[in-house]
């Protein structure tokens, strides 16, 4: 056992406190270093960038709502019902395009070597839900600000468990993009087209409990549809969504992430010789 | 001895004797060892390339390389690498490798016992009762609640329309179901509290003396309802662990299910009557309260209808006698200035027969008629109207609520809401939960993305070593 952190031990010997220390600070620099580069002073509006898509589709949305005369299908508040469901979604669709990021093409050629793969994702994966988590603070407290007083969840738990959820799934299908990306280039163009179809099949303009049984029946194999009415079970305290479950959420994101993990790690060599 | 470049020996290719003195082979021959009466197949270790060299990417940690020979004493060259007295190595800590056991058996292996022993020898079966309903309006009562169009349908149910489910009645019955107030209920029937506490799983049961907070929990899980407002249809699954438990509650909960259906149905309905009976009631009050102002009225007026022809009668005497007393003056005024003497008898039968008229209409007006022109007559006549009109109205809004307490009562004999059960419940004959195997397959599977994740993890931190 060393007797201090960053000692050499004797005999070249591995010891998991001095492998801690060292990826703890590997970590928190990575962490900042990605924080600096992307949403920090070289981008000035990173942080606004992140929120203003998901905005744009709520507000259009609402206004083609309004311009048809008609209303959403649950909840006194149109905005809230878009929100509840965009917000979700497109932090799968946001958190499953950016997971590229600190696995692409050539990464490694500009890491340091102590800059372990995993941690350039996890870094960028915790600063991306922070990102995301502050983009939907701001929507749902301007909405209750504005009026709308089911803006502040029945039930804040379950908000953060279901975004939780939805991001665990994006960060899963992040890793495997990635991957594919390198292996195809062609899915780097098709996997953002492919991911925004998600918006249709996964409950934000309609509710689930609404559509014909068969209907249903198939459309709830989408985990991100079980996602968005767990979101939305945390503002309505009687949103019909028992048909929909949160352990499949889990389950799809869990799978999800250890199957991307599995793949970055058994042809990270490949790639890299390939590329 | 032979020793490779950092000093050590090299062992296997070059006999050696433990203490570098005398040749292996030689003290092999002259004195056994312990190790000749071991077994003829044995295990050594190679020895380790140094660190630089193990740490190459792709390189095989030689120390974890296990090699079986088959020893052969007699064999040149043979030599047991236990012989070989290399330099210590007491502080090298396999950390890493002990760490990758123990997260495998914490992470993997032990979910899988646990789990395994749980759901196989200790979770105890659970029986599934299950009911399907729907909360239905009447045909006539949807007819009239729907008597300006006609739907697709109609024809079938002659011209009524289809009977239709009401989905907000549906929606509370069946969160009433899975609410804490149904669990007291049933409670309160069929002694929920011992049904849960019959397993001998402290995990399972539902526990000594538990609150009734803590009854509601478990109550939510082990009873699913839903409704689904597609089809208008709601489920319901009782868990228990008998079978003849989960049918009695699955029983009790339909009862209890339609009481509240019926609740619904006659508080509304009473809620119903009891506005038409005040509606009925504050229009008696209106028009006995109006016909005593006009009994009033009259009594003060004496007058009981303006409008009647024997005061038109009364009203034309009146105006007769005046007439004439307007005559009479008129003639005396004459007479008067002709004669130049009051006291003649003309003048005297004259003014006899004016104070007479005078007196007729002195005693008309008395008995509440009024000289025409005067305001006074016109006031009571306005009021008289007014009075009235008010009472008319007042009356006919009596006839109108009379009505609707009538329609109101009537329907409230009548059920407008009822529970149509199509799926009774029936007793089970099989345990079908928990699903043991589905259970441990879920189990492995979890278990194995933690290790895995977990062994991904523990590996990048391992890199920075």
């Amino acid at each position: 056992m060393a007797s201090r952190p960053g000692a050499i031990p004797p005999g070249g010997a591995r010891y998991w406190d001095v492998a801690l220390f060292n990826a703890i600070n590997s970590f928190r620099s990575i962490f900042w270093h990605e924080a600096d580069m992307h949403h920090g002073r070289r981008l000035m509006m990173g942080y606004l960038a992140a929120g203003a898509e998901p905005l744009f589709i709520v507000l259009v949305l609402n206004l083609l709502f309004t311009m048809l005369a008609r209303h959403t299908p649950y909840g006194r508040s149109s905005l809230l019902f878009l929100g509840t469901g965009v917000y979700p979604i497109y932090m799968f669709i946001h958190t499953s395009i950016r997971m590229r990021s600190p696995l692409g093409r050539g990464k490694y050629r500009v890491q340091f070597p102590m800059e372990r793969p995993l941690f350039v994702l996890f870094s960028n994966a915790l600063q991306h839900y922070i990102t995301y988590m502050c983009v939907i603070l701001v929507f749902f407290g301007a909405l209750y600000i504005s009026g709308v007083d089911d803006a502040i969840p029945y039930d804040p738990v379950r908000a953060l468990e279901a975004i939780t959820g939805v991001y665990l799934i994006g960060f899963g299908a992040g890793i495997v993009n990635a991957i594919f990306g390198r292996m195809f280039p062609v899915w780097d163009l098709a996997w953002p087209a492919i991911s925004r179809t998600v918006l249709h099949f996964s409950g934000l303009y309609y509710v689930a409990a609404y559509l014909p049984p068969t209907t249903r029946y198939y459309l709830l194999f989408n985990p991100m549809l079980s996602g968005t009415n767990w979101f939305r079970m945390a503002f309505y305290p009687f949103y019909p969504a028992a048909h929909s479950g949160a352990q499949y959420v889990i389950f799809c994101g869990m799978g999800l992430v250890t199957f991307g993990l599995l793949l970055e790690a058994n042809t990270r060599q490949y790639l890299e010789a390939k590329e | 001895m032979a020793k490779d470049y950092w000093g050590r020996g090299t062992g296997f290719l070059t006999p050696r004797d433990p203490d570098g003195d005398a040749p292996a082979a030689e003290r092999l021959s002259t004195e056994p060892t312990a190790r000749d009466a071991k077994p003829k197949r044995s295990t050594f270790t190679l020895p380790r390339l140094p660190q630089a060299l193990s740490r190459q990417k792709g390189a095989v940690a030689l120390d974890e390389l296990k090699v079986t020979a088959r020893p052969k004493a007699d064999a040149p060259g043979y030599f047991d690498a236990r012989d070989a007295r290399q330099p210590a190595f007491p502080e090298l800590v396999r950390t890493v490798d002990f760490g990758r056991k123990v997260w495998f058996a914490v992470s993997f292996v032990a979910p899988l016992v646990i789990g395994g022993i749980y759901l196989f020898l200790i979770a105890p079966d659970e029986y599934v009762t299950e009911m399907r309903f729907s909360v239905r309006v009447p045909i006539s009562a949807h007819a009239a609640n729907n008597s300006a169009g006609a739907g697709s349908f109609d024809v079938v149910y002659g011209g009524n329309g289809p009977p239709t489910t009401d989905p907000l009645d549906n929606f509370t019955v069946t969160d009433y179901i899975s609410s804490a107030q149904a669990a007291r209920d049933l409670d309160a029937k069929v002694n929920l509290r011992a049904m849960f506490n019959k397993p001998s799983d402290p995990l399972s049961k539902l526990g000594e003396h538990p609150t009734a907070e803590r009854l509601g929990k478990y109550w939510r899980k082990m009873v699913y309802a839903n409704f689904d407002p597609a089809t208008g249809l709601a489920v319901v699954r009782v868990n228990a662990y008998s079978a003849a438990d989960s049918f009695a509650i699955a029983s009790s909960l339909l009862s209890l299910s339609a009481d509240v259906v019926n609740s619904i149905d006659t508080q509304s309905q009473q809620d119903s009557v009891r506005y038409a009976q005040g509606q009925y009631d504050r229009a008696v009050a209106r028009v006995a309260g109006l016909r005593a102002e006009l009994e009033s009225f009259r009594l003060k007026s004496n007058v009981v209808n303006p409008e009647r022809a024997e005061v038109s009668e009364d009203l034309q005497i009146v105006d007769q006698a005046d007439h004439l007393r307007s005559q009479d003056l008129a003639q005396l005024d004459m007479l008067k200035k002709q004669l130049g003497n009051p006291q003649a008898p003309q003048i005297l039968v004259l003014q006899k027969q004016i104070d007479g008229l005078t007196k007729q209409i002195a005693a008309a007006r008395a008995s509440g008629g009024a000289l025409p022109g005067e305001p006074r007559m016109a006031i009571t006549v306005g009021r008289f109207e007014d009075l009235t009109t008010k009472l008319n109205q007042a009356v006919s809004v009596q006839s109108s609520a009379l009505q609707a307490l009538s329609e109101e009562k009537t329907a409230a004999q009548a059920q407008r809401l009822y529970l149509a059960t199509y799926v009774h419940p029936s007793k089970p004959e099989a345990p079908l939960a928990p699903q043991r195997w589905l259970d441990m397959l879920l189990i492995l599977v979890s278990a194995a993305m933690v290790w895995v994740i977990g062994r991904m993890i523990g590996n990048s931190i391992m890199e920075h070593d």
